[in-house]
């Protein structure tokens, strides 16, 4: 369930920054090459998609710890996930949705 | 609001660092216990907690008979023995028991990880109130230092992922960011709860107030505090005691199998006696409940339920539960950890950002303050020296010849003397500021040798080495040496890259290159 919710998370947080100006060009390459231009829909739509992501996360958290330890397993868990997220955009910005896939390939497994 | 952020940080940032490393080291203080006493078996049974209690009874009764007190403390998944507390005319003592056969376990006399996380909040060398001061003092520095970042911080939404390496200035400020914002809810709670901890010492006004300044309504204070009747006397006729097992037994019927997690005896012998036995907290965060019976007739005198019972106080014991952690499991715990790491790397990049900006006027100049050559000093004294003074702690558990008087005070000893020449020895060596860069690769340098030695120094020196402990899957001891190799090994990194800056700056040959400082080469280091 952890598992989960970190790849959630993850996912998450990759959202956000593909829904930011400043990250967008960073994850591009692997995104369709004439979207250039993004319509203001598609960056709420994605932007909505990200946060349903991090509140699910919430939801599987709370869901397996309990509503005290859970949410503090979130803020942990949140942390950890934007730390990465803000690692692998600085130096290896292609590998996020990769490793997002990875995660949630993991947690698949797992459950299998 | 910036001069506030940026002089309330600095003047007490050194010290918060060495409160937020040595107090994250805490979140494995059981762990770190357990590697520093080899002696330790490495247990995976237990016999039965009635049973224990009967055996911790028999041991308490024949070591301590005239105690003024005892408390029992059964085994956990994180603690696997059974240890023994009493109190009697002379102080406290404790001994640690085999979670079988119930003989007394020698371990060598150790502070342990509870010292190392003790220096946390109550210092070293100087009474515990004048330290609570302190560091109280330090925590609302702090908590200033957080508000006013967030405050000046103008972007924190668009820089929420922005860290741009190589860009000197600019990369430190990213990467303090990072550390500030990613952990920020750790950060507000730690410091919010730690002077939550400390409020009865640093506002006793407040409490004085409705209970008076005599010890009579002190007594009462803390007896509400923390749910505990207040202390009998005792009478003096002997009496035995109750049997434990049964009463062990009825708590159990109402909380479930092995959720006691201690026992204590006031009196124990006595005609008056009393025992408490408190439910183990780890399925909540905030609830606390014990029993308290009467010592010869077994007769239940009260049952404390702190679940609701006043909101002020389910508030104070949520703030002390969050900030110690007790009730994280494995995963939880690393990630207390983690964020415990990222906020001492807020304050040593907050540390280097002010001297760094410092330097580059400087240059500019010519001329570079005392107060700012003073800070560089710190920065390097304290940012790698206090790593380096903690694997000198650990390498001291092993090396101090055990029959050593005050052997544990002389592990303490040692990290505080070789922090201190970490401090001292730049002060001797650079009369150059080209010098700085150099010191900080050698100290580095030394950090990841320390490391990576005490796993080796471990293997010479006792039996419960890498090469036993994988073998036996003795994973906390094994985790603790993989920890160390870990750790020694980011220092050589960080070594390794700041001396081919150090290189590559010299060789460009240009003044501008040789005196580059320290702070913009390690901007380029902060990852790989």
């Amino acid at each position: 369930m952890i598992l989960l919710s970190f790849a959630l998370l993850f996912m998450g947080f990759a959202g956000l920054s593909l829904a930011m100006k400043r990250h967008y060009p960073q994850l591009q390459p692997i995104m369709e090459k004439n979207s250039q231009q993004r319509s203001k829909q598609v960056i709420i739509a994605i932007r909505l998609l990200a946060y349903s992501c991090l509140l699910t996360g919430l939801f599987f958290c709370i869901n397996s710890q309990g509503i005290s330890i859970g949410f503090v397993f979130w803020l942990g868990l949140l942390t950890l996930a934007a730390l990465l997220q803000a690692m692998l955009l600085s130096y290896r910005p292609r590998w996020v949705f990769g490793f997002g896939l990875m995660l949630l390939g993991c947690t698949l497994f797992s459950v299998i | 609001m910036s001069w506030l952020h940026t002089w309330g940080g600095l003047s007490v940032g050194w010290l918060l660092y060495f409160m937020f490393i040595t107090g994250t080291a805490g979140y494995f203080v059981s762990e770190i216990d357990y590697w520093m006493q080899p002696e330790m078996p490495h247990l995976n049974e237990s016999a039965e907690h009635g049973q224990l209690l009967l055996l911790a009874e028999q041991h308490l009764s024949r070591k301590a008979p005239t105690a003024k007190s005892w408390r029992i403390y059964l085994p956990s998944e994180r603690e696997r023995t059974l240890k023994v507390r009493w109190q009697d005319g002379d102080g406290r003592h404790k001994d640690i028991l085999h979670p079988v056969s119930g003989d007394v376990v020698n371990v060598r006399d150790t502070g342990g990880g509870g010292q190392l996380y003790g220096m946390h909040y109550r210092l070293h060398y100087m009474p515990r109130t004048v330290a609570f001061i302190i560091t109280s003092l330090c925590g609302m520095f702090m908590l200033i230092a957080l508000i006013t970042g967030i405050v000046i911080h103008k972007k924190i939404f668009i820089d929420f992922f922005t860290f741009r390496p190589g860009k000197k200035q600019r990369s430190w400020l990213d990467m303090h960011n990072i550390l500030s914002v990613l952990p920020l809810p750790f950060h507000l709670m730690i410091t919010y709860s730690g002077l939550i901890f400390l409020m009865f010492t640093t506002m006793p006004a407040v409490f004085i107030a409705s209970y008076g300044v005599e010890e009579e309504g002190q007594q009462r204070f803390r007896s509400e505090l923390r749910s505990t009747p207040i202390p009998i006397k005792a009478t003096g006729n002997r009496m035995s005691l109750t049997s434990l097992p049964e009463l062990l037994e009825k708590a159990e019927g109402s909380w479930g199998q092995g959720n006691v997690s201690r026992v204590s005896i006031e009196h124990p012998g006595d005609s008056q006696a009393r025992i408490t036995l408190q439910k183990r907290r780890v399925d909540q965060v905030s609830d606390e409940q014990k029993l308290i019976y009467h010592g010869v007739s077994g007769q239940l005198l009260s049952a404390v339920d702190e679940v609701g019972t006043s909101a002020s106080k389910s508030f104070y014991a949520l703030m002390i539960r969050l900030h110690i952690g007790e009730f994280a499991g494995t995963v939880l715990r690393w990630l207390y950890f983690l964020s415990g790491l990222m906020g001492a790397g807020m304050i040593a990049t907050g540390m280097v950002l002010w001297a760094n900006k410092r330097r580059t006027k400087a240059d500019k100049s010519g001329h570079a303050s005392k107060g700012l050559i003073l800070a560089e000093h710190l920065n390097v004294g304290t940012i790698t020296g206090l790593p380096i003074a903690i694997a000198a702690y650990f390498l001291a558990n092993r090396l101090i010849p055990l029959g050593l008087e005050n052997r544990a005070e002389w592990e303490v000893n040692i990290l505080f003397i070789t922090w201190a020449s970490m401090l001292v020895y730049p002060a001797f060596i650079s009369k150059f500021k080209q010098v700085l860069a150099a010191i900080w690769v050698q100290q580095l340098t030394l950090a990841s040798m320390l490391y990576l030695m005490l796993p080796v120094i471990n293997m010479i020196t006792t039996n419960k080495h890498l090469g036993v402990s994988l073998l036996t899957a003795d994973w906390v001891r094994a985790g603790f040496d993989v920890s160390m190799l870990i750790i020694g090994l980011c220092f050589g990194v960080a070594a390794f890259k700041m001396q081919l800056k150090k290189q590559s700056a010299k060789s460009q040959g240009t003044a501008k290159g040789a005196q580059q400082t320290v702070p913009t080469m390690l901007a380029k280091d902060v990852s790989p």
